[in-house]
């Protein structure tokens, strides 16, 4: 009797694993069914869009740690890219040891506009990250701000271009960091006002252990 | 979807009674299978009593299966549970050190609370110890933090190691454990044997 029931329990043990091998675990698009009610709203109320200008304030804030990642194209990323920006892929975002970074760390994804940043900024949720935010308009609108040495009338808005993620702006050279837009210098801070969105959260997640 | 924070769903109150009806039931299944009693722990690295393989590791897949069920029917969110983060050498240091301490003893620290439940003067003794070492270690931990935080490889789990999917990984575990419970109880049947006359 006692090693029937035990067959029977390893068989339901191994049956259970074997259709949860089949049936799979949750795609983003599945895991973000489930949290979307929760934010959503943030997005569609441009409470995670943050403004360039809040963006640049946020370079000299040294009371976060700031952790700027561009999901765009090597090669946009090569043209021009922000000062300390890192090039991350949307599959490479779970690889970088998130519970690792201090509390007061604040996350801001980039692409030349905001469709690309939006996308990591739904897989740094679905990852738990606390404090993540997109750059408003992205690396288009950065550059339409705060300018850059060959600006000229090409680099302006096209009603027919926007948020299809296109570099609008041209560079006769891929200097990417190696520029003044890259990291405006601090005075542009009285020139721009904005709604401040960061508000650090709390990590939430706690340890544990056994014995 | 779980995991809840309960302070914030049911109060603190409602919080800490839910610890305490954990607790008491952990407790109450420790002592129902056995260890309390240091000679039933020890006896599973001679091979005479393989309950704590049996138990925990039965417990563990039980456990592994309905977490990732969980997860795959929505239920649970797996990247909001706490996965110990690995620092490779001093796990293995670590593991080292309460494993000796584990067959020198008798007594692992929540099996050595579940025996001074009942009162056991080892158990007692042994929990003693417990929280001197984490009195000494607390005092010391400044003096080897170079070494204690060595070696990190994050927030690592059996996927991301053996670059295997989910699904394939748990039922590679049940099977794993299935096996070492054969394999184990066959191992115990020859050592049995050979100790008798």
């Amino acid at each position: 009797m006692k090693l029937n029931a035990q067959i029977l329990a390893g068989s339901v043990l191994v049956l259970a694993a074997l259709g949860l091998k089949i049936y799979g675990q949750p795609k983003v698009a599945d895991q973000w069914t489930h949290v979307a009610p929760k934010f959503e709203p943030l997005l569609e109320n441009r409470e995670v869009q943050i403004d360039p200008g809040e963006l640049h304030d946020l370079m000299f804030d040294t009371s976060i740690k700031l952790l700027m990642l561009d999901v765009r194209d090597e090669s946009c990323y090569n043209i021009f890219h922000l000062q300390d920006a890192i090039l991350v892929t949307l599959e490479e975002l779970p690889q970088l040891q998130w519970h690792t970074f201090p509390a007061n760390t604040v996350v801001v994804t980039m692409s030349n506009d905001e469709r690309d940043a939006t996308e990591a900024w739904k897989r740094l949720k679905l990852l738990q990250v606390p404090n993540a935010y997109i750059l408003e308009g992205g690396i288009n609108r950065w550059l339409d701000i705060f300018g850059h040495d060959e600006h000229h009338e090409f680099c302006a808005p096209d009603p027919t271009q926007l948020g299809n993620e296109v570099l609008r702006h041209k560079f006769l050279a891929a200097l990417g960091h190696r520029q003044l837009a890259a990291h405006p210098e601090m005075h542009h801070k009285q020139e721009r006002t904005y709604t401040k969105k960061v508000k650090l959260a709390n990590q939430g997640r706690k340890g544990g252990g056994c014995g | 979807m779980a995991p809840y924070d309960l302070p914030v769903v049911l109060g603190q109150l409602g919080a800490n009674s839910v610890y305490l009806l954990l607790g008491i039931a952990f407790g109450y299944i420790l002592e129902a299978s056995g260890f309390g009693d240091s000679r039933k722990l020890a006896g599973q690295f001679f091979f005479r009593d393989l309950a704590v393989l049996q138990v925990m590791f039965t417990a563990i897949i039980t456990c592994m299966v309905l977490v990732f069920w969980a997860t795959a029917l929505g239920w649970l969110d797996y990247e909001a549970l706490w996965v110990n983060p690995t620092y490779l050498g001093p796990d293995i240091v670590g593991g080292l050190l309460m494993g000796v301490g584990f067959i020198i003893g008798g007594f692992c620290p929540g099996t050595s609370l579940v025996s001074v439940a009942t009162l056991k003067l080892d158990g007692i003794f042994f929990a003693g110890g417990v929280l001197l070492g984490i009195l000494v270690f607390g005092e010391t931990v400044p003096s080897f933090t170079r070494f204690y935080t060595s070696s990190f490889y994050g927030r690592l789990t059996l996927q991301d190691w053996l670059g295997l999917e989910t699904g394939t990984v748990v039922v590679l575990a049940v099977c794993m454990a299935l096996f070492m419970f054969w394999g184990g109880g066959r191992i115990r049947a020859l050592v049995v044997g050979k100790e008798r006359p």
